[in-house]
């Protein structure tokens, strides 16, 4: 096991060497080792696949560009994860103001939903739930539930307040609630 | 509820957090094409800095040769006297005593309103041969004057002389000079003195004010004490910077001999480091062996590329103007023109979509590329190929070296290695081929290639050896060596970096 570990990270120090050098071989590796799992983390932050590859274009540009900085002191998925969610978040920045946001006080919602519901429901189904979400709700329910990020580190990495921030994340979670609900509701009326 | 909400976050989470999805295969291509695209603006910059020190040799380059030719100044205190035939030049900073230059009898022949800023070297020489001879006429020996062809030169020198031996009234006479500033006084007066105005202009003279105080302080003096008449005499060159002694002829002697202790050394040391700039011209034609480097990430690309291209000896022209700026040291700069010829084998293209969306066959060569379409039965489609005849590329540049050389002569002989950089704009890429279609051949031209640059940069070593066939011409022999530091392509399959090595033969004539 050990021995294996040992392996892994010579070879992940392989490849930033060659990504350092600009070699096309060691960038396509690269690319296409962490390309899928950073796709995943990109649809989570954006409405649609075409948004989320373009997230992940410019997000493995700046990979390449600044691997040389990476200084190897934690897991380089870890690395490349957190530029695609500045990435993420910067888009939001600059296109926040064109995106509708949707007010949920008045929408009267208070059930609750059970956990087989959710277990129910794959990935996929779950991933288009959140891109459901208006942006500012996903990007804080992403920061939050995924990234592990406070409040506090929300509101200054999208630079409001605390207390929208955590308006926002309950809003979200709400938003999903009713979705899962209508969901459960269109497969019980599907199996009457 | 609020528990179901965290409930619903550990749900969520658990099921995407590992969540994977393959991204779409244009999706790499187009992050390769944006890499190469940064990997080109970076190479960009990355000989912006050379591209600048060029800039930047080039423009003191120019401000040398402007300040070389136009504005440079010779030594200020010294004149050059030549022969009787000829003015002697002055320096501009000797213009305040040129008033009493003129009013002076004994420089009737120097004419101080030619003033060349281009004089040689001060002629210490003729200074001393004139301090000589003066001194031997006042001794009633003017038959000892060895150089009797060369004028009198004046200096600020204090003297006792004894205007006339009957009488001290003269001394009255010559401190009224020192009072009266009409000129027709002055020049009446019999004293062998100096006017007021000159003692003016000697007061704002920098380092003719000791002079001019002392004088007017012993012009006050010397009837009370019975001494001799103090008087001025000038000598148009340089400052007189020895200690004036007491003693009257004392004085006289050691100021005489300091003064041709001084400019003996002057003599020594302009002949040991005197050295006008000059500039020579060469004209010349060369012939040079080209090849390059190539550099890529796909070694077949190279070997294909090397195995289709072969290069034949580059022919080049050029002029080059070099200023020799000391003995040893010059610079040289100019312009060379060449052209190269490469013969490119038959090959094989392949059907692609070209930047405007056209279907294509891509032309590759070591500089660049170029889309073509010929006029075949059938539109072409993605894949398929089309083979080429024998084909041939020529280059065409022009250059501007910036060379240091050191000057090596021996007799007739001298040799000039050199060392510098040299910017080569691309002026011309054209390939020329024939596509093989049993139904319709066809010639091709392409008269631009994309993917190469339009300026490189070389580092040059070369030798001139040179036989001087007189002071003004030699014939010279100038091996060239040139490796490119910047590749000639960009956004090519390959980077290309251009070397030759040459042979040349020229004529340059000095001036």
């Amino acid at each position: 096991m050990f021995e294996n570990n040992a392996i892994l990270q010579n070879s992940e120090q392989l490849l930033i060497t060659g990504c350092i050098a600009g070699n096309r071989n060691f960038q396509t590796r690269l690319y296409e080792l962490y390309a899928p799992k950073m796709l995943g983390v990109c649809l989570r932050y954006s409405r649609n696949r075409e948004e989320a590859e373009e997230i992940l274009h410019e997000g493995f540009l700046r990979v390449f560009i600044y691997i040389n900085k990476y200084k190897g002191t934690g897991p380089l998925e870890g690395w490349i994860r957190r530029i695609m969610v500045n990435c993420a978040l910067l888009r939001y920045r600059n296109k926040s103001h064109l995106d509708p946001v949707i007010r949920l006080e008045n929408s009267g919602y208070t059930g609750s939903i059970e956990p087989d519901i959710i277990s129910n429901l794959n990935a996929k189904e779950l991933l288009l739930l959140i891109q459901s979400l208006p942006a500012g709700y996903r990007i804080v329910f992403n920061l939050y539930v995924f990234e592990g990020y406070k409040h506090r580190e929300i509101a200054e990495a999208l630079g409001i307040s605390e207390g929208t921030s955590k308006s926002n994340l309950s809003d979200a979670r709400r938003f999903l609630q009713k979705k899962i609900t209508a969901t459960k509701k269109l497969v019980n009326y599907g199996e009457v | 509820m609020n528990k179901d909400l965290h409930n619903m976050d550990d749900l969520f989470r658990s099921r995407l957090n590992a969540y994977k999805e393959f991204p779409s295969s244009g999706l790499k291509e187009g992050l390769m094409a944006a890499l190469d695209k940064k990997d080109a603006e970076s190479y960009k910059r990355r000989f912006i800095g050379w591209k600048r020190m060029a800039l930047l040799l080039f423009i003191l380059l120019t401000a040398l040769i402007i300040y070389e030719t136009v504005f440079r100044k010779k030594d200020s205190f010294f004149l050059t006297q030549k022969t009787t035939d000829k003015p002697v030049n002055l320096s501009s900073s000797d213009r305040p005593q040129k008033s009493f230059q003129k009013e002076n009898p004994r420089n009737k022949n120097i004419d101080y309103n030619t003033i060349n800023e281009d004089y040689n070297a001060p002629d210490s020489e003729a200074i001393i041969n004139k301090l000589e001879r003066s001194n031997n006429r006042e001794a009633g020996h003017d038959n000892l004057l060895t150089h009797p062809k060369q004028e009198d030169i004046t200096i600020p020198l204090i003297t006792g002389i004894y205007p006339n031996p009957k009488g001290r009234n003269n001394g009255t006479q010559n401190r009224s000079l020192l009072r009266n500033s009409n000129p027709e006084k002055e020049q009446s007066n019999s004293v062998p003195g100096i006017g007021r105005k000159e003692i003016i202009d000697f007061e704002k003279t920098p380092g003719m004010e000791n002079i001019a105080n002392e004088y007017k302080e012993r012009s006050s003096l010397k009837n009370e004490k019975g001494m001799p008449l103090p008087s001025l005499i000038t000598m148009a060159f340089a400052r007189p910077t020895v200690e004036l002694p007491i003693g009257i002829k004392q004085r006289r002697a050691t100021n005489d001999s300091l003064i041709k202790d001084n400019l003996a050394k002057n003599i020594k040391r302009k002949k040991q480091n005197h050295f006008k700039a000059y500039w020579m011209l060469t004209a010349f034609s060369s012939y040079e062996g080209v090849g390059y480097r190539l550099d890529s990430d796909l070694p077949n690309t190279i070997d294909n590329i090397k195995h289709n291209e072969v290069h034949e000896p580059s022919f080049s022209i050029g002029m080059l103007a070099t200023r020799q700026l000391r003995r040893q040291w010059g610079l040289q700069t100019g312009f060379i023109y060449s052209q190269t010829e490469i013969g490119i084998s038959p090959k094989k293209l392949f059907a692609l979509q070209d930047p405007g969306g056209r279907i294509s066959f891509k032309y590759i060569t070591s500089t660049g590329y170029a889309y073509i379409k010929p006029e075949l039965s059938a539109p072409p489609a993605i894949g398929d190929s089309l083979i080429t005849k024998e084909g041939k590329h020529s280059l065409k540049t022009v250059s501007v070296p910036l060379v240091m050389k050191y000057l090596i002569t021996h007799k007739r002989l001298s040799f000039t290695p050199g060392a510098g950089i040299e910017g080569t704009f691309l002026t011309s890429a054209k390939v020329e081929t024939e596509v093989t279609s049993p139904s319709n051949p066809e010639l091709i031209f392409i008269k631009r290639l994309d993917g190469a640059k339009p300026f490189y940069i070389s580092l040059v070593a070369d030798a001139e050896f040179r036989y001087h066939l007189n002071n003004k011409l030699s014939l010279s022999f100038r091996p060239t060596l040139k490796l490119a530091l910047s590749p000639i392509t960009e956004n090519n399959v390959v980077e290309t970096f251009p070397r030759s090595m040459g042979a040349g033969l020229g004529l340059t004539y000095r001036f």
